[in-house]
């Protein structure tokens, strides 16, 4: 009995992430990497370091577009429409 | 202090460049050479995001608030990351029905409707115009600096007209020469390209001269601000909380894409969608440039003991009295160039969503004005004059009020509000005219409430009251701490509250009054188009011939003589007919007639908008009763020979509207076997090739060595 509920929580569980986009939830990891500089106590916190900080999280996201759209153009390019 | 001569002179210079590269550029154009489809000027026009708030605003931003400018920057990208799909789609919208406006774009998902039109112009008015004004003031108070040495001061109002002459001049003759606005705009687009460059050369000259010739690095800055530390104390005490940051990253991911400049900009200026995919990571290394020496600048002015109050002008103070003159006037040129690129883009969007959606449906209301239709293009020219000027009396009666210090964020939350509406009316097939009415509404009411009112207050021009004890005392009803929340800062306040109420407007509204057959109708084609698929199958039907197509050129005509004159509206009829292949019939069947139709609001849209196009063929007659009982006795025909009910019809067509995707992405998969086979095929016969060359290279050499032999044999046969 008590399989059959677990079995059906995790299918109602799944069915649940499954219809909400995978990328909301990349989205607000996102919004929690950004939170970084909100989370150092405020008497540990030197002047530079936010913009280190933001910058260096800034890069990454530009790498990550980049990333992706080179990886958008090797598939376009398997592409027999192209 | 510089000589106001000189000022006036290189902005002249300046100005006259730009109409130079912008007629240049028209010109090729009109030629057939596209120097516009090219995704670094793409970039370069995008970056009209970056107006005098970001080139004067982030350094007094940075000076009171420290980081909380970079989030108006990470939102962008972050929108670039999870959601540049949605612009593809929209993209594709444009395409396919000549969208020339973000309010035609809503406006079609809800069944071309007039209403939502007008409301998100409406909405776009009222949030854009006094960021215009803030344009301006950027312009005047810096040139008042340059002149005076006065931090508060601004330009002479006669000067003042004169640049908004000029301003309005550009607009007019690179931006509205003709009534269609589907056609781009090269020499604009080319003339922003410039403006960009100018812009971000000058901050990143400047940025450089402070920090490695004024000082020694940015260790050195951080080190001298660190020891002082007054500057440092002032910024964790202003430290931004988590709940603005986040409210600047969401205001700023839906600005990128609904602020009628950038729209125009991404969508209808957009040549290719590959150009999307390389903004989407070169646009953020532009922004990232732009803001590198924003925060050492700002300590800079701090070290400098520059006064707070002028803050806006730290970057120019800089300039001045560290460089001399000439980097001044490059500072000041620079931020013209910023100013003069958002005007120019936010008035030809204001202006084509103005005359499109309030002025058109007026017109078409009141019979009296009715002739004013013919004069559609004066009519815009004229828009474009009083927006301008409107923008420019604002700036004069409340130029330095709190109000017009942070429009830009106000203005940010304005746009906002289109947000449930369109991501609703991409997701959500039930999503309703009604509930987008509905929520963008109570999203703009609960905007003015909270953002609006405030800054009305603190401008003085309201009693303080409101927001020390709420209206009529009621202290939960306070804007900027509505329920009593003081946790949260003012502005997250307004996107939780405004998006809150106009998400949930808009999905009861849409559940209490569902879509009617336009809407339904609507929503089925734009998904289609969204996701490429090919048009419902509908079976072949026996039906007679005989609507007549002269007598429907005739009334085609005169629908389109109505906004144009009588040739170019006979052209287009003309047209219309090539487009839908009749124009060498006689008589035609009715389904041809709803071909004709379609092909006819889709050339009106470019001129007059869609929602506009669609009421004037309504009412124009192309339909008579007879082909509407025509046309209904098709469709009945078609689910009599099916043998269906009208639920059991529908369901058909989704059913072979599934069953061709399947083909399509079946045959997709087989063609690229094909192509993989092929390949394969080809390095095996270019293989095959290399052998059969050494084979017979062999054979010719062994026939060569046979002759050889041969002739020795005859030599030693002689000897």
């Amino acid at each position: 009995m008590n399989k059959e509920i677990l079995s059906r929580f995790c299918g109602r569980i799944k069915n649940l992430f499954s219809a909400l986009e995978f990328r909301l939830f990349i989205f607000f990891l996102a919004l929690l990497v950004l939170s970084g500089p909100f989370m150092v106590p405020s008497a540990e916190r030197t002047l530079h370091f936010p913009f280190v900080y933001y910058f260096s999280v800034w890069c990454v996201l530009i790498g990550i577009i980049f990333g992706i759209n080179i990886c958008k153009e090797e598939s376009d390019d398997d592409d027999p429409k192209k | 202090m510089i000589d106001s001569s000189i000022i006036i002179i290189v902005t002249a210079l300046y100005l006259l460049v730009l109409f130079a590269v912008a007629f240049f550029f028209e010109r090729k154009h009109a030629q057939g050479k596209n120097y516009t489809d090219n995704a670094f000027i793409y970039v370069l026009a995008l970056a009209i995001y970056c107006t005098t708030w970001t080139y004067y605003g982030n350094v007094g931003l940075a000076t009171s608030n420290g980081y909380l400018f970079l989030g108006v920057y990470l939102g962008p990208t972050l929108f670039f990351i999870f959601w540049a799909h949605i612009i593809k789609r929209i993209l594709r919208l444009k395409r396919e029905y000549n969208i020339t406006s973000l309010a035609e774009l809503i406006s079609i998902r809800y069944g071309k409707s007039a209403g939502v039109a007008a409301l998100v112009t409406i909405i776009a008015v009222i949030g854009i115009v006094p960021y215009l004004a803030l344009q301006i003031k950027a312009i005047s108070s810096s040139f008042a600096y340059l002149t005076t040495g006065s931090g508060v001061g601004r330009v002479d109002t006669s000067l003042g007209i004169i640049l908004l002459s000029v301003i309005i001049l550009f607009t007019i003759v690179f931006g509205f020469r003709k009534l269609d606005q589907t056609e781009r705009h090269p020499g604009v687009i080319m003339a922003i390209a410039v403006q960009s460059v100018v812009k971000l050369l000058a901050f990143l000259v400047v940025g450089a001269f402070i920090v490695y010739f004024v000082y020694d690095g940015f260790g050195d800055i951080f080190s001298r601000v660190s020891q002082s530390g007054s500057f440092f104390s002032q910024q964790k005490a202003n430290a931004p909380s988590y709940s603005l940051f986040l409210a600047h990253i969401l205001l700023s991911m839906s600005a990128i894409i609904f602020l009628p400049r950038q729209f125009q900009v991404t969508v209808i200026e957009n040549v290719r969608e590959k150009h999307l995919d390389i903004a989407s990571w070169l646009l953020p290394i532009y922004f990232a440039l732009i803001l590198l020496f924003v925060f050492p600048l700002a300590m800079a002015a701090m070290l400098q003991g520059y006064d707070i109050k002028a803050a806006d002008l730290f970057m120019l103070m800089l300039a001045n009295e560290e460089g001399g003159q000439w980097l001044a006037i490059l500072v000041f040129i620079g931020g013209v160039s910023a100013a003069l690129g958002m005007i120019t883009f936010e008035t030809i969007a204001l202006t084509t969503m103005t005359s499109n959606h309030l002025l058109l449906p007026f017109l078409e209301r009141v019979k009296i004005f009715g002739f004013l239709r013919q004069h559609l293009l004066s009519l815009r020219w004229m828009i474009v004059t009083i927006i301008l000027f409107v923008a420019f009396i604002f700036e004069r009666a409340i130029g330095s009020s709190y109000l017009l210090v942070k429009i830009g964020m106000i203005s940010f939350a304005a746009v906002f509000q289109f947000v449930p509406s369109v991501i609703g009316g991409i997701y959500w097939k039930k999503g309703s005219r009604a509930g987008a009415l509905l929520g963008m509404t109570g999203g703009f009411l609960v905007w003015l409430y909270m953002s609006v009112l405030p800054a009305f207050v603190k401008s003085g021009w309201l009693s303080g009251t409101i927001l020390t004890d709420g209206p009529f005392g009621v202290r939960f009803l306070r804007p900027e701490h509505l329920f009593n929340i003081t946790a949260l800062d003012p502005l997250a306040m307004v996107v939780l509250f405004s998006f809150g109420v106009n998400a949930s407007l808009y999905v009861i509204g849409s559940l209490l009054f569902p879509q009617n057959k336009n809407e339904d109708d609507a929503t089925e084609e734009l998904v289609r188009i969204m996701e490429k698929r090919q048009a419902a199958y509908v079976p072949a039907i026996s039906q007679e011939a005989n609507i007549g197509v002269a007598e429907k050129k005739e009334i085609l005509t005169n629908i389109f003589g109505r906004y144009l004159d009588r040739d170019e509206a006979k052209r287009l009829s003309q047209s219309c007919f090539e487009k839908s292949g009749l124009e060498e019939k006689e008589i035609m069947f009715v389904h041809e007639l709803v071909t004709l139709r379609g092909t006819a609001e889709k050339i009106l849209a470019t001129y007059i908008g869609t929602p506009a196009a669609n009421e004037a063929l309504k009412t124009g007659g192309l339909f008579t009763e007879e082909d509407t009982k025509n046309l209904s006795s098709v469709y009945v025909q078609m689910a009599e020979r099916l043998k269906l009910t009208p639920e059991e019809f529908s369901q058909k067509i989704d059913y072979y509207t599934e069953k061709e995707k399947l083909f399509s992405e079946q045959k997709e998969e087989l063609e690229k076997k094909v192509r993989e086979r092929t390949k394969k095929m080809e390095e095996a016969n270019i293989e095959l090739k290399k052998i059969n060359d050494v084979a017979i290279g062999r054979e010719l050499k062994m026939i060569e060595l046979k002759k050889k032999i041969h002739e020795l044999e005859e030599k030693t046969s002689l000897s």
